[in-house]
């Protein structure tokens, strides 16, 4: 159906060529990302500073206190998680349990990253 | 009144009550977990997308540009942090580009679920390069995939609702352009 100034207003092949290079977009950028294998190690970086790199071997529990907002990292049976913050959204603790080398968990208001590394010359050490 | 001032009164409080609407339709995602659903930050269903797309089609993406520009500010001010603001600032001048980029190339071609999923990807384009300034951008870039699909999803829904009503809320901007020539 068109109106008056022939714009479309239902679903047609334009709007499939932009979903589909959407799509093709995020798998390319995906395969890239799943190179890494499993990871061993993750990293806490606060504010694009490195905090610190806990095992994912050896099961712990780190606070982390910022100006603001609180967080704390459990690792656990080889996956790190946030297990408590204040921070407002909650987003942090909706994300669940990270251990693929490049899996990642963002606390956007607190500008936590947690992110999981692995061994030397995977894809994150060149994206580093 | 000068028949030009009577217009651009009618064009102002048209485009500052869409405001409003668009800041209600904020306020309803706040309420709205949708996070919970798709434990993803930065997802949102852009509700108040519908409404700025609706200007910039309907009415100049001038003023499209302009609202977006005051309910980001709004929106930052009520409910946000200097983080969350950079972020939407940067995701909504990416959205911004890519409809004015649809509306240049395929004009007709493309449908609003079309130029929604652009925007909503575009809109998380934006982000991902304003939160690699904060973070890091191999983190970022490993993240945008995720948010691509979902922007395939929420974007793919408000050009839906777009695409439905679109007839409806032309009839009410062309209906007022006529009502100021007589």
């Amino acid at each position: 159906m068109k109106n008056a100034a022939g714009r479309r207003h239902s679903f047609g092949v334009g709007d499939g060529v932009v979903i589909g290079a959407v799509l093709l977009l995020s798998v390319f950028l995906l395969l890239g990302g799943l190179l890494p294998g499993e990871g061993r190690e993750v990293e806490i970086l606060a504010k694009g500073e490195r905090m610190i790199t806990l095992s994912l071997n050896e099961d712990t529990v780190y606070s982390l206190s910022l100006e603001e907002y609180h967080l704390t990292v459990t690792v656990r049976d080889g996956k790190a998680f946030v297990s408590e913050t204040d921070c407002p959204d909650r987003v942090c603790l909706h994300s669940g349990a990270i251990s693929r080398a490049g899996d990642i968990i963002v606390c956007a208001p607190a500008g936590v990253v947690l992110r999981v590394v692995g061994e030397e010359g995977s894809a994150d050490a060149v994206a580093g | 009144m000068q028949l030009r001032d009577k217009r651009r009164v009618v064009r102002l409080c048209r485009d500052m009550a869409l405001l409003a609407l668009a800041m209600i339709c904020s306020y309803l995602e706040f309420l709205l977990p949708i996070g919970v659903l798709i434990p993803l930050p930065g997802v949102k269903l852009g509700l108040a997308n519908v409404v700025i797309t609706a200007i910039f089609f309907l009415q100049s993406p001038v003023d499209a540009a302009a609202v977006s520009l005051l309910r980001v500010l709004l929106s930052a001010l009520l409910f946000g942090n200097p983080v969350s603001l950079l972020l939407s600032l940067s995701g909504a001048l990416f959205a911004f580009l890519s409809m004015l980029a649809i509306k240049r190339l395929f004009p007709r071609r493309v449908s609003m679920i079309g130029v929604s999923v652009l925007a909503a990807t575009g809109h998380h384009i934006g982000q991902i390069l304003a939160a690699a300034l904060l973070f890091d951008l191999g983190v970022m870039l490993a993240y945008l995939p995720l948010l691509l699909l979902a922007g395939v999803l929420t974007g793919g829904l408000t050009g839906l609702l777009l695409n439905l009503c679109y007839d409806r809320l032309e009839r009410c901007f062309v209906l007022e352009n006529v009502k100021k020539d007589n």
